[in-house]
């Protein structure tokens, strides 16, 4: 992927993980704190970590066709570095109780279930312009006979 | 070299003919490229030199400056290039799906997603091919008939 595309992709998926984050943060909240009481700023906190989580696309970019393998290789470095990211922040910011234990398991299994949704986003994405493409392709060649 | 371009009656038979002192590379490359215009590709397997349809060419690949054409089942050596090939052949469905490969549209069976918002065509006689995410756009221009 060039770095056009790379850079177009990741404006992409930071709008899919606010939303994504913003339910997830609802979710884990209302079931691990749900007496938590919040000023404006709480509102920033998605856009903040859906930064986080974006910056880490930039190990997709290869200035070469890049293989299914390494492909699937750079996902997982990926995805732990997304980990890695969110749980430090979460463990450095005041209003986050990571002294809880559940708290750090809900935080890492969020950021797995994100990682997941945005790229199966993508994934069908991608199955249904592949399915318009047949469609075109499959008039294409009877025209062309 | 003179270079004569006559223009002929409709009911003549259009013609090449070249007038040389010998048959050097640059002659039979002359006669490659408009063989390959016409619809005709010069595939070689073990020095013997076969003619082949471009329609029965299911894609065109580049491997280490070497290009060979894959046909349903058997697959030739040419010594022509692929930017040449892809030159000839813009007007016979072929196009380009990646750095190294010049595809047969009318040989693609479906085409399915893949990896990192890449494509595979899958090929009449199964073979897959990935079309990289750079040509794609090309791709749906070629069959919306805008590039051919």
């Amino acid at each position: 992927m060039s770095l056009k595309e790379i850079l177009y992709r990741s404006l992409m998926i930071y709008f899919i993980l606010v939303t994504c984050i913003t339910a997830g943060i609802t979710i884990l909240g209302s079931i691990l704190d749900p007496d938590a009481r919040f000023g404006y700023s709480a509102f920033a906190s998605p856009f903040i970590f859906a930064a986080l989580g974006v910056i880490p696309n930039l190990l997709m970019y290869s200035s070469k066709e890049l293989s299914d393998k390494q492909i699937i290789l750079r996902k997982i470095i990926q995805f732990a570095v997304i980990e890695a990211e969110v749980v430090v922040t979460c463990i450095l910011s005041p209003i986050i109780h990571t002294e809880k234990a559940e708290v750090i398991i809900g935080v890492v299994i969020s950021v797995l279930v994100i990682f997941i949704l945005v790229n199966f986003i993508s994934i069908m994405n991608n199955y249904f312009s592949a399915k318009q493409l047949t469609k075109e392709l499959m008039q294409f060649q009877k025209n062309m006979k | 070299m003179i270079i004569n371009i006559s223009q002929i009656k409709k009911d003549e038979k259009e013609r090449l003919e070249i007038y040389c002192h010998k048959v050097s590379n640059e002659i039979t490359e002359i006669v490659r490229f408009v063989k390959s215009m016409q619809g005709q590709l010069t595939g070689i397997i073990e020095g013997a030199q076969y003619e082949i349809p471009v329609s029965d060419v299911y894609y065109i690949e580049g491997v280490d400056n070497k290009v060979f054409i894959y046909c349903e089942k058997q697959v030739y050596e040419t010594r022509q290039k692929l930017y040449e090939l892809e030159e000839a052949l813009k007007e016979k469905h072929f196009l380009r799906v990646s750095k190294s490969v010049l595809l047969n549209l009318m040989k693609i069976k479906s085409i399915k997603p893949s990896l990192n918002s890449r494509f595979t065509a899958v090929l009449q006689n199964g073979e897959q091919i990935i079309v990289s995410r750079k040509y794609v756009p090309e791709l749906k221009k070629a069959l919306k008939g805008e590039s051919l």
